[in-house]
């Protein structure tokens, strides 16, 4: 059980490996600029829109309401005038009359044309009521535009009164007036005569309609205006948040030196001040978890490197006591055989581990060569007497660009553990597919457990738990991977139709390209 | 987001409420009526009430004197005209209305009674009573109205008589006339009205 553990680690030990690869072959220090495209693009709900929303706002709501305010007393201020005057004036023509009650129609009209002629400010048409009589000194006897509550005030009450009525869109002014007869000094009572004015208010409303255009016509500069503030107020906002989200990616990318200049002393330079004691912080964790992994890896390599020597005399040893067993006693004969298995067993995986070390240290190179791959397969598979045990579909003149020495160790990997945990017959088949150099290594075997398939890549996985004793080092797949990840490739491990496992690695037929070329 | 909404509604409602143009208003009281000095005087006169079809009281003078004008009486005959007496007057309104009247849409009130049932009128004690030979009871507030107002512009000049009916079936209460008349008020000079 120890296997998936030690993978696990070995993994995180392995990205932090990268991230520090990362972060060392490209330092800018103090870089937080890198001028984006998408730097530059409006966001429509963005901080710089609503910003510019919030200043066009409370202008617009400043000046729409001074311009509401000021368009409301000017107009109260030109309608009271037209009305004060028409009301005062109407009054003092109605007192001129003389006529003798009870009232005579056709009289009473020539009164009410004296009234007209002397209108004040606008024309107005005057209408008489009394008893049932209707006389006016327009067309209709009767107004339209009287409204019942006017006519019900000015006939109810002894005083007069006026009332603003919009008919068909034009604004009109209705004047009501009772006429009392004096009956004594100070004395009066009402004569049942009644006079309404009807007075058109054009020139006001054309006054007022001027006061909406002034108003608006100060208003929208004033809104233009605005704009300007809100532009410099959101640059001074957005450029250091622009600043902040450069740093921020920039660090995410492994660039942990990354600092924001801090300027003034308002929120914003705060926060760049805490970004730049966090960012501080975050990069001495990481430095000291990157030399403890570089402490492990180093143990690890030394290690290894030490045991090689002595295992070298030990490997020398056992030859000469192989080859001396025969001549021993059984017992004796069955132990030495053992040690000298097991030693060379140890052999193998101390090369494994040191191969390994090679890789996290990022020390493992790539001496590529244009090859024909079939060949090269070929040539493995008869070095390790393995020619009649595998199938092989190997189409000439597929040519690539490879590490011999590498893809001798993938194929070889992956046919060896074919046969030694799946069963006969193996098929190693080889295609070209969209730029990619595809190698299919199948067995016939019961295929892989679900449950193990991700973990197989996985140093010391152990697919058979109750198998403690294993023939590999339980490192080959892992340095497989490596390798083909050193090609700039991929492998996959499925199980094909048939039930067997198939393990696919796909490489770059010209070899990687990127990055990893210079950093390898 | 809710409060972004109601501060757009709240900014909406103002800009509504604030409209544009002129706007229509309710009937607003301003100032005071039109006086006319049109009544002739009261010895020269036989003034009743008579209703409009929207059931007010409007008062319809008639000059009853062509004396004054032939100099008969008046201030060059040294004779003082004497004011129509209030029986007549009363007669004159339980009569109807005149032709001009009628012309005009002036009525009486129908539950009125007949001229023939005034018994009599008499001023005393600062109080005018009308006697009627009918009872009362038909009579509705509006004639009662009529008559009051009749009679208090008959027995002074600005109708402020309290006016006392008696009929068959007993007296009112002494009533003065409702028609929405300004007078002076009894304790105080002149009024403010002019």
């Amino acid at each position: 059980m120890t296997g998936p553990r030690t993978g696990g680690a070995a993994r995180a030990r392995r990205r932090g490996a990268d991230r520090a690869a990362a972060g060392a072959a490209d330092v800018r220090p103090g870089s937080a600029v890198r001028p984006a495209a998408r730097d530059r693009r409006i966001a429509p709900f963005g901080l710089r829109t609503r910003l510019v929303l919030a200043f066009l706002l409370v202008a617009a709501v400043s000046a729409g309401t001074t311009a509401t305010l000021t368009y409301r007393e000017a107009r109260s201020a030109v309608l009271a005038s037209a009305q004060d005057t028409a009301v005062a004036s109407f009054r003092e023509q109605v007192e001129t009359l003389a006529p003798e009650l009870p009232i005579d129609p056709v009289l009473l009209r020539e009164y009410l044309f004296v009234i007209a002629s002397k209108s004040k400010p606008h024309p107005w048409v005057v209408f008489a009521e009394y008893g049932s009589l209707r006389v006016s000194s327009g067309t209709n006897p009767a107004s339209t535009v009287i409204t019942p509550d006017l006519r019900r005030m000015t006939l109810a009450r002894s005083r007069g009164s006026f009332q603003r009525v919009v008919s068909a869109g034009v604004p009109y002014l209705t004047i009501g007036v009772p006429v009392l007869v004096r009956t004594g000094p100070g004395s009066s009572m009402p004569s049942g005569l009644v006079l309404f004015a009807v007075m058109r208010m054009t020139d006001e409303e054309a006054n007022v309609d001027a006061l909406v255009t002034a108003a608006r016509d100060g208003a929208l500069p004033g809104l233009a205006a605005a704009l300007i503030p809100a532009l410099i107020a959101a640059r001074g906002v957005l450029r250091p948040v622009r600043q902040l989200r450069r740093a921020a990616r920039s660090m995410g990318s492994g660039r942990l030196d990354t600092r924001i200049p801090v300027r003034g002393s308002d929120e914003l330079a705060d926060l760049a001040r805490t970004f730049n004691e966090s960012a501080g912080q975050l990069e001495r964790s990481v430095d000291e978890l990157q030399q403890a992994e570089a402490r492990a890896r180093r143990f690890a390599s030394d290690v290894s490197h030490e045991l090689r020597t002595p295992l070298a005399g030990m490997l020398a040893v056992t030859e000469v006591l192989d080859e001396d067993a025969d001549g021993l006693d059984p017992d004796t004969a069955r132990a030495v055989r053992l040690i000298s298995a097991e030693t060379g067993k140890l052999a193998v995986l101390v090369e494994d581990l040191m191969e390994i070390s090679r890789f996290d240290a990022r020390a493992a190179e790539l001496n590529t060569d244009e090859v024909d791959v079939g060949e090269t397969v070929r040539k493995t598979l008869d070095h390790r007497r393995w020619g009649e045990r595998v199938r092989t579909d190997l189409p000439d003149g597929i040519r690539a660009r490879l590490d011999p020495r590498r893809f001798d160790v993938v194929v070889a990997n992956l046919v060896g553990n074919a046969l030694r945990h799946g069963s006969e017959p193996v098929t190693v088949r080889l295609s070209v597919q969209g730029g990619l150099l595809v190698v299919e290594v199948a067995d016939s075997g019961p295929g892989i457990r679900p449950e193990v398939l991700p973990h197989i890549f996985e140093r010391f996985y152990k697919a058979d738990a109750a198998r403690t004793r294993s023939t590999g080092s339980g490192l080959g797949l892992a340095i497989t991977q490596e390798n083909v990840r050193l090609h700039g490739g991929t492998i996959r491990a499925a199980n094909g139709p048939d039930g067997g496992a198939v393990l696919t690695v796909e490489i770059p037929l010209h070899g990687p390209h990127g990055s990893q070329e210079a950093t390898a | 987001m809710r409060r972004r909404i109601r501060a757009a509604t709240a900014l909406a409602a103002l800009l509504a409420l604030t409209g544009c143009g002129i706007q229509e208003t309710d009937v607003i009281e301003a100032g005071g009526p039109a006086t006319l000095d049109v009544l002739p005087a009261r010895e020269h006169r036989m003034m009743a009430f008579f209703l409009s079809p929207d059931g007010l009281l409007v008062p319809s003078p008639r000059s009853v004197d062509t004396r004054v004008w032939d100099g008969a009486v008046g201030p060059e005959s040294g004779t003082a005209p004497e004011p129509p007496s209030t029986a007549k007057t009363v007669a004159a309104l339980l009569a109807g209305p005149n032709a001009a009247e009628k012309r005009a849409g002036l009525s009486n009130e129908p539950s009125l009674p007949d001229p023939s049932t005034v018994a009599g009128t008499e001023m005393s004690g600062g109080t005018a009573r009308l006697t009627l030979d009918t009872p009362l009871t038909p009579l509705t507030e509006i004639a009662r109205q009529q008559l009051v107002c009749t009679i208090a512009y008959a027995e002074s000049d600005n109708g402020g008589v309290p006016v006392v009916l008696v009929g068959t079936d007993g007296a009112r209460p002494a009533a003065t006339c409702d028609n929405g008349a300004r007078r002076p008020a009894p304790t105080v000079t002149p009024s403010e009205t002019g």
